[in-house]
Order: C-alpha cells, then structure tokens, then sequence
C-alpha cells in the first residue's frame, strides 16, 4: 500500500508539471493583458515588473504593447534556428516566461499577483481557511442529508416514500445556489433576522452558505446511494446474508450499504476538490472571504500568476482527493486490493 | 481607471447634509422617482414603509463603509483606482486635500484646504509655488514630515521604470517629463526643492491653475522613506506602514475588513471626531445593500444595484452626487475609408442621440443627459451645447453623401459586456436607425478584450468613461490631443493641439477658460467624441452622519464627518 501510494504521488507531481505548462501557455494565448487599463498607466513597467516582455517559451515572439521612452523591452541576444523556427539561445533559456516561473515554483512561492501588491500565497492563504470550513459543512451537509434520503429510497423503492424522496433530490439538483441563496437571505436575514446577510464574522454565518453550498450536493448524493442500493440489494451475496438468516438491519447496514456507497464515494473524491476550492456564486451572494471568486476574477484581470495559482491549488486537491477515494476503496470492497 | 467600469452600473448618491435631524431632503440633482418621500421630515422618527425605518449602521460596533474591492496597493504612489482612493485619503495627506463638497463653489480654488501645507505662496508667472509645511506635521510614528520627504516621494514616482499608474501627472513640475522617461539622470533638473526642513519650493512647466489640487491627489502624497528602505515593497503591510493622515492602518484581511484607528501624532487630531473606521470589502452591489439594510453598514460607498434601483430610490438615506465623470462614444477615425471619418457624419450621428429621453427612459434618471465633453465644474462652463436636432443630423448626414441614410455601410458599436452599456447601445441604436436610417450592428466584448481592441484601434465606435482627476476641463480635454495615450481614435487637429497648448501656458484666467471653451467646441464638432451623459454616484448613507456632502470625485474625508452616538 505504501509503495502504491508512494507510486502515485510521484505520478501526481508529473500530472501537475503538464497542466502546469499547459496553463501557463493557455493563459498567455488569452487576449490583452494584466497591464492594460482604461487610462493609460504606466503600462511598460508594469509588463517589465511582470517580465511579460520575455517570450514564454523558447519560441521567441516580441511583446504586442509598445514600450515608452525610458522603459525599453527585453530583446534576445542570440537567436538560432531549429527545423525552420527561430529559437531562443539555449544560454537564454533561462530568461523565459516558464523557466523563470518553474524557478519561482521550486522556490516555494507562487509569485506575485500582477493585481495587487499581495503574493498568490497570501491570497490563497487569506481565503482557503474559509472557503475549506465552508466546503467542509457543505460536505457533511451532503452525506447527512444525502446517505439516509437515498438509503430509505432504495429500501422502499416505487413507494410513496421514495417518490417524495427523490423529488425532493430532484428539486435539489435543479435549484441553482444563485436562487437558493438569495431565497434563503431573503427570508431568514431580511425577514426573520436570525442570521446576518452578507460577510463572515462568527460561525453561525457559515450555516446559510454551507446549507446552500450542500444542498446540491446532498441531492446528488442522494440519488446516487438509492441507485447504488438498488443495485447492491439484489446481488446474490445479499441472498446469502440474507439466506443465512442475519438480521435485515445488519445485511443492510453491513453488507448492502458498503456496495452502494462505492459509487457515492468515487463522486465524493471530485466533488470534495470542488467543495474545498469554493463556490463564486455562494461567495459572491454571501460575500464570504473565500477563494472561489478569485478562480473567475483573477481570469477577468489577466492576473496570470493567480490563475495559476488557482489551477495549480484546484489540481492538487483533484489529484489527492481521487488517491484517497481509490484508497478507501479497499476498505469498501474487498475485491480491490493494490498491493502486489 | 477601473472605477469607470464600476461606475456605469454604479447608481445615485447625495446623503443628507451637514444638518442636525438630517431631514432625507435629496441635493436638487437627485431623481424624483414616482412616490419618493422628498424632503418629508418625519421620514426620519415615523417611517411608513418598513424599508424606511431607520436602521443603517445599528449592528456596526464602529463607523463602518462598504469598499466594492480589495485595494490594489496602499502605496499611493502606485495607485489609480476608487477603492485605493477610499483608503489613501484617510490614511495619507498631501500638501493640500479637498475640502468638504464641491457644489455651489464658484472660485475653484476654494476646492482644497491646506493640509500638511499651511500656507502657499505663488510667483507672479503663477510657475512657483512655495509651501510652507506644518510645524506639527509628523507622521504616525511621531517622525517630522519635512519637505524633503515630498522631494523624495516625488522622485520615486518619477524613477524611469517606477511602476506608477499616474506618473504622467507629475510631468506639471519642470524637468520631471525628461527625468521620468530617463532623458535626464540630475534630479537637480527637476523643480522640486526643499529650502529647508519645512519649506518646498516647486517650480513648474506651465502656469497650472488646478495644481493645488494636483498636491490634494494621492500621487502627490508624501511617502515614508523610513519604511520604504526598510521593507521595499513590503512597506504597504499593516506592520510596517507609516502614514501621515488622520487615521493610520490598523488591519487589513483580503476580502473582509480594513481597519483604521485615529494617528496620534496627526496635527488635527483633536477635530478628529469619528476614532475608529471599518471598511468592509463588498464587491456584489446586492450583498452591499443587504448589509445596509440589516444595519450592518453607515454608507454603501458607491454603486447600487440596478436591478434593486427603483425601490432604493425612495429610501430615506438614498443620495445622488454629482460626478465629474461623462460617458460618451468614442469614434476611431484611423480607418481607411470608413465613413466615420468625415466629421459631419460623427455630428450627424451625435445630434442624432435623444440623450434626454434615453437617460429619463432608460436609464431611469439616475444620469444627467451630456451636452458637452466637459461636465459642469466650479470656474468652467461649456460654451458649446450638443442638442438634439434631427433636421440638422439629417441635413449633414445628406451632405456626407448620405441622404437619408442610404449606402451607408454597417458600422459597428463595441461596447464591455455589461447590462446598463447595453440598455444604452440599443436605445442609440433604434434612435440612429430611426431619425437618420443608419444600420449599425452591436458587439460586446469583456473588459479586458474590450480595452485592447481600443487601445490597437480596432473598432468602429466604442463605448467610454472618463472620470476627471481634478477640477479643470483639461483633464478632460488635454486627452485628444495629437497621439495623446489616451486619445485612442487616430484623431489630429492642428488647431485643437494649439489651443491645449496655448491654454496651458496662458497665465490669464478668463483667456485660459476661453481658449478651453473653444476647443472643447472644435472637439464636439470636429473631434472624435460624442458626449452621452455625466455620471452621478448613488448611494445610501445613513442621515446620522453630520458632515457629509456631494462631492464630483466622490471623495470624502471622514475627518469632516460625525456620527452622533
């Protein structure tokens, strides 16, 4: 187990160098640029701060924006052709947008955002806190609500109980947390006042926002576990626990049950990454101090190092997330096992 | 400047003025929307609605305002937007700051009061100025403020490669334009001296009438040394800052609060009344209003929502400044063969706009129709009037080579995606298919994309903001002048350019103002621009506050503020 984990985490960190590279490259394809704005500012010092004026990877291309008296660009010193394309010097390498960003990498740091005179850490790190409690209630919102409605659903199948069961998940998945969450503002702070509207300052203004965040998934989780109930309770090595006359409440609870959540958990691996990176729109409603809107805010900026910052933090936590679901795995079915 | 973005869907403000018992009376340039509760005194004790009962600021533990963004930077030296503004002119002061309002001010220099600076002296040519600084001005650390710390902080906007969004405005000083694009290395050549400890002496290129209030904007604010060559970029964190304004950084948490506690060692801190300030970071204008509403906030700093617009109008605490701000159309006239080229078709197309009915339909009043380029400001006014004329739009239009619009090719109109540019395109739209037979197509772009298609010229005519920096039509006019940065049309005049430049260096005021007046007027007929309408800000702010007035920059000390317990 131990080598297999050891296995994948060395296969993870080369999965975050491609999409790394990837990104970086994607962001840079994007139209504009951070340094633009309405007024003319002092544009050639904010692309030489960045060092946006070098090309991104070797293939040099000069920057777009013109550069003003007493601010001149970088200009390549040599440049060689390979196979018909003019390339950067090997020597210069080093001056590239992706080598000076890898640099920053192994140095610990994410860089600065191109914004503001935060770092990507100190922005990430001022809002994960939030947003991972958030993402956190939300997913126990989830599995609360989630594993006892689909449970009952599945036992009770075609009943009265399992209709109204799944509609309620129904109504769930299709209600969008940009109509829940201002509903539920609406009536439980401007109207009842139990709770405030806006921002974070105790625990009890994370319960709206969790409840919101999680309801989605609740109903998702829900549906799933009756399918995967539905599935398991007919299984032969069901007949056999039940054939050998064990109590309903123990096939269930510890036969049937373990079958059904394996297609919950694998969701739940995925969905965590999700939940723990934020929600803009449950952010953006509640004006909670989170990191989700920096995923859509820092792309409307052109604010690259934040973007990857974002992408980075947001595959990180998929890649873990999934090693710990195929993990839990070998708790749940005995059939998986990875060790050799 | 971002906030021109913002601005659009920014809504009114006015709060009340400096009165006791504040009445909800709105400045005579708010909107009187159907039902509104104008100047009902009673509004205040006896609300009738449950909307108007009196609630703004009652959960805050301390004088708390909404910020629509995390500020960029605290280092005035590099900032160019609103929420960075809020800040800095609480925290940071210059030689003179603006003054309490700047309505019903006919003397333009009554905009500013000494600040760090207690008195001026200003040369003959109206070229030196010569600042006496405060004895007892230090900075919040107990250090002197001396004039050589202005000499300092000046130069450091000025270091060719010093990422300052406003460095241009520096240029006003003699020599500053050849040190800042690393023409001349001497900073001895530029006219910034200090005599002694507490006197500065500034020599500039041009008689600059607006240059005190130049000294009142956060690029001109004096920046702590100490700290700077202690931490470099890090100065700006709340453990190392030094200001020298009336409040000093207390905190700062990204996406939720800034707090500012009164500076002991401010040289007005005994008129200090309000000690401690919040700013609460809000970007959504919903939760904004919200938080208002449960009396979370004392004023909602700018921008409500416009979908909410209509039943905030007749709230109580609802007030409309003024800005100095116009929205207009911009035209790109670098196009090869493209009928906007020729300036009768821009007139026609101009005169064209029913700016009146489309700000009283559309846009429910919460604008003021434009009819001119510069709004309304202390000490200038517009001699041109862009009306709306159909006969005469049709009759260019027909002199164009277009009679009734016909063969006129599909032009398009680029606006930043957003819900008010696009109520406003469509309305211009219909108004140029109707009275002139013009088809244009409508594309919108987002913000970023929107700003390099102008920026490289590529587009037709293009929606814009511009917000003025200080109280002088040139901020709005020196712009279209021949490859100006900020021109981005490809226009040129020979005339126009003559005229900015013979303004800036006339000494006499009556000539200046003339000189602007008819270059504003060849801009509106000749130029590339077609005003639409001038902003206004809207907001909420609780009718408890004693000392706060309209002000066209939507600045606003809380130094001149009171809240009554």
């Amino acid at each position: 187990m131990t080598r297999y984990i050891l296995r994948r985490l060395l296969a993870s960190v080369v999965v975050l160098l491609v999409i790394i590279t990837v990104s970086l490259w994607l962001t840079r394809q994007a139209p504009s640029n951070p340094c633009l704005k309405e007024r003319e500012a002092n544009t050639c010092a904010c692309v030489k701060e960045n060092a946006l004026d070098r090309p991104v990877f070797p293939v040099y291309r000069p920057p777009v924006l013109e550069p003003t008296p007493g601010c001149e660009y970088y200009e390549p010193e040599v440049m060689v052709e390979v196979g018909g394309t003019r390339v950067l010097n090997p020597a210069s390498w080093g001056e590239t947008q992706y080598v000076i960003y890898l640099k920053t990498l192994t140095s610990g740091s994410l860089g600065m955002s191109m914004k503001t005179d935060l770092t990507v850490i100190e922005t990430l790190g001022a809002g994960l806190p939030f947003t991972m409690q958030l993402g956190f209630q939300a997913l126990i919102v989830a599995i609360l609500l989630g594993v006892p409605a689909g449970l009952i659903a599945g036992l009770r199948q075609n009943t009265m109980v399992d209709y109204s069961t799944m509609t309620v998940a129904m109504v769930g998945v299709s209600v969008p947390s940009i109509v829940l969450g201002p509903l539920l503002i609406m009536v439980f702070a401007l109207e009842l006042g139990w709770f405030s509207a806006v921002g974070w300052d105790t625990w009890k203004d994370s319960l709206l926002p969790s409840f919101t965040l999680g309801l989605y998934y609740a109903a998702y989780v829900a549906r799933l576990t009756r399918g995967g109930m539905l599935e398991v309770i007919r299984k032969d090595y069901i007949r056999t626990a039940r054939a050998k006359g064990l109590a309903e409440k123990v096939v269930v609870v510890r036969h049937a049950l373990r079958g059904a959540l394996l297609p919950v958990v694998s969701y739940l691996g995925p969905a965590s990454a999700a939940l723990m990176t934020g929600s803009v729109v449950v952010e953006e409603i509640f004006n909670l101090p989170g990191i989700g809107t920096h995923f859509v805010r820092s792309a409307l900026n052109r604010d690259y190092n934040l973007v990857l910052g974002t992408i980075i933090l947001y595959s990180s936590f998929l890649v873990f997330l999934n090693m710990v679901v195929d993990v839990l795995y070998t708790f749940l079915d005995p059939r998986v096992s990875y060790d050799d | 400047m971002i906030a021109i973005k913002r601005m659009t869907t920014a809504l009114a403000v006015m709060t009340c003025l400096a009165v006791v018992g504040c009445d909800s009376k709105k400045t005579d340039t708010a909107p009187k929307a159907e039902g509104a509760t104008d100047g009902d005194k009673g509004a205040a004790t006896t609300p009738e609605k449950g909307e108007d009962k009196f609630v703004a600021g009652t959960k805050a533990d301390q004088f708390t305002v909404a910020l629509t963004a995390d500020p960029e930077t605290f280092d005035t030296a590099k900032m160019s937007g609103a929420p960075e503004g809020r800040v800095a002119f609480q925290i940071f002061e210059g030689l003179y700051m603006p003054g309490p309002t700047t309505e019903n001010l006919s003397d333009p220099s009554k905009l500013v009061v000494p600040a760090v600076a207690e008195s001026v002296d200003v040369s003959e040519d109206g070229k030196t100025y010569t600042f006496k600084i405060r004895a007892n001005a230090k900075w919040s650390n107990g250090d002197d403020l001396t004039a050589e710390d202005f000499a300092f902080s000046w130069q450091r906007v000025l270091t060719p490669g010093f990422p300052a969004d406003y460095g241009q405005m520096l240029w006003v000083i003699e020599g500053a334009e050849a040190f800042n694009k690393g023409e001349s290395k001497d900073w001895a050549s530029v006219g910034v001296k200090a005599k002694d400890a507490k006197t500065l002496e500034v020599t500039l290129v041009n008689p600059t009438p607006y240059f005190l209030e130049l000294t009142a904007f956060y690029t001109f604010f004096p920046t702590p040394k100490k700290a700077i060559e202690a931490h470099g970029d890090a100065w700006t964190k709340p453990e190392n800052i030094i200001t020298n304004g009336p409040y000093k950084l207390a905190s700062y948490k990204p996406q939720q609060e800034i707090l500012l506690e009164a500076n002991e060692n401010y040289w007005d801190k005994d008129n200090l009344k309000i000690k401690n300030v919040k700013f609460r970071i809000i970007p959504d204008s919903n939760a904004k209003v919200n938080a208002y509403k449960t009396g979370e906030l004392h004023w909602t700093g700018a921008g409500l929502p416009v979908a909410q617009i209509t039943s905030l109008l007749t709230h109580p605490d609802y007030m409309q400044e003024p800005m100095l701000g116009v929205y207009y159309y911009r035209v790109n006239v670098s196009q090869k063969d493209s009928p906007l080229n020729d300036p009768k078709v821009r007139q026609a197309l101009s005169m064209a706009i029913d700016r009146e009915s489309l700000v009283e339909t559309t846009l429910n009043n919460l604008f003021k129709p434009a009819t001119s380029q510069v709004p309304p400001m202390p000490g200038y006014a517009s001699e041109t009037k862009t009306g709306y004329n159909i006969k005469k739009a049709k009759d260019l239009l027909a002199e164009a080579g277009f009679p009734g619009g016909k063969d006129f090719p599909k032009v398009e109109l680029l606006y930043n995606t957003d819900e008010n540019h696009k109520l406003v395109a469509e309305a211009i739209q219909q108004m140029w298919k109707r009275n002139l037979g013009v088809d244009i197509t409508l594309n919108n772009k987002e913000w970023k994309t929107y700003l390099q298609d102008v920026d490289t010229l590529s587009y037709q005519i293009a929606r814009a903001g511009w917000i003025g920096d200080f109280n002088d039509p040139m901020t709005f006019l020196d712009m279209w002048t021949t490859d100006n940065g900020n021109n981005d049309t490809g226009w040129s005049n020979a005339e126009y350019d003559e005229l900015i430049k013979g303004a800036m260096a006339e000494v006499d005021t009556t000539k200046r103002m003339k000189m602007l007046q008819s270059a504003e007027k060849l801009l509106l007929e000749q130029g590339p621009v077609m005003p639409i309408y001038y902003y206004t800000n809207n907001i909420l702010v609780s009718r408890q506050i004693k000392g706060f007035q309209p002000h066209n920059r939507d600045v606003h000390l809380i130094k001149y503020m009171e809240l009554p317990k």
